[in-house]
């Protein structure tokens, strides 16, 4: 152990201070494998909006989706955007321009009844990555 | 006898269940769907309420079991007492959208602006 301090030899009789780190680095040890084991289980987010019924200042559930960009799942799990079906790869890419076309940052999702709820998760996820700022589900059954 | 590193193991190992155990969910097994462009940060501070539904049906509001029939008014009870509170939606990721859209659809007759829908993050996002 080097705790020499210069010129000055360590007496005699009397033990070299020195620090048993092992504890410390045991405790520290367990601290990293018990956080390495609990992030990955802590579940993350979505924020979705279910917008107002009773007030105006959202737009209505569209129908004739001229100015909105509606979303939809079908059962079979493909993704439409204004009722045309659009491949998974190329979703986000088509989905910025149609956004960028509309002036929206909003879109508007519904899903098939019988779809599974994970396909229609991932759609908005799809849907966020590719610029949607707002994600409204519509309560009305919209998609076919 | 030394029992230092006895004391040492058993306190990691209470440090370990205070840890774990408020995480475990009793009320019911769900599979959630994994997606990659999750929620920056929860909003607002306050713990949300959680909502599950699995893929058979059943409803649970934080611990209780829900009746499909009556579990509006405890919603709208909830929200009474604490305006502020958010909602989390904790779904099978197998269940089928026509029950989750009921459910959207009674929490936004109630009131509610929105719902975070529970979700595990993936990495290594395309592009």
């Amino acid at each position: 152990m080097g705790m020499d301090l210069g010129k000055k030899p360590s007496k005699p009789g009397r033990a070299t201070p020195s620090m048993n780190v092992t504890p410390l680095v045991d405790v520290v040890l367990v601290l990293l494998i018990i956080f390495m084991v609990v992030t990955p289980l802590m579940a993350k987010q979505f924020w979705i909006h279910l917008p107002n019924k009773k007030e105006d200042n959202e737009p209505p559930p569209p129908n004739d989706t001229n100015e909105n960009v509606v979303v939809t799942v079908t059962k079979a799990g493909e993704i439409l955007i204004n009722r045309e079906v659009v491949s998974e790869a190329e979703f986000s890419h088509r989905l910025k321009r149609v956004l960028a076309f509309k002036g929206q940052r909003t879109i508007f999702f519904d899903a098939d009844e019988d779809a599974e709820f994970g396909k229609a998760v991932k759609a908005m996820d799809l849907a966020r990555g590719g610029g949607a700022e707002t994600i409204a589900v519509v309560t009305e059954p919209l998609a076919r | 006898m030394n029992v230092t590193p006895l004391v040492d193991v058993v306190l990691v190992l209470l440090i370990i269940f205070m840890v774990v155990v408020p995480m475990l969910d009793k009320s019911a097994h769900i599979e959630l769907q994994g997606i990659f462009n999750v929620d920056e940060d929860p909003k607002g501070k306050t713990d949300p309420w959680t909502l599950s539904l699995t893929t058979d049906g059943r409803m649970y509001f934080e611990q209780d079991e829900l009746d499909p029939d009556t579990f509006k008014t405890k919603l709208v009870e909830a929200l009474e007492r604490e305006p502020t509170r958010r909602l989390i939606l904790r779904a099978d990721r197998a269940a089928p959208y026509g029950k989750v859209r009921k459910l959207f659809a009674t929490c936004q007759e109630i009131g509610f602006p929105g719902i975070s829908l529970r979700v595990n993050e993936l990495k290594n996002k395309p592009e």
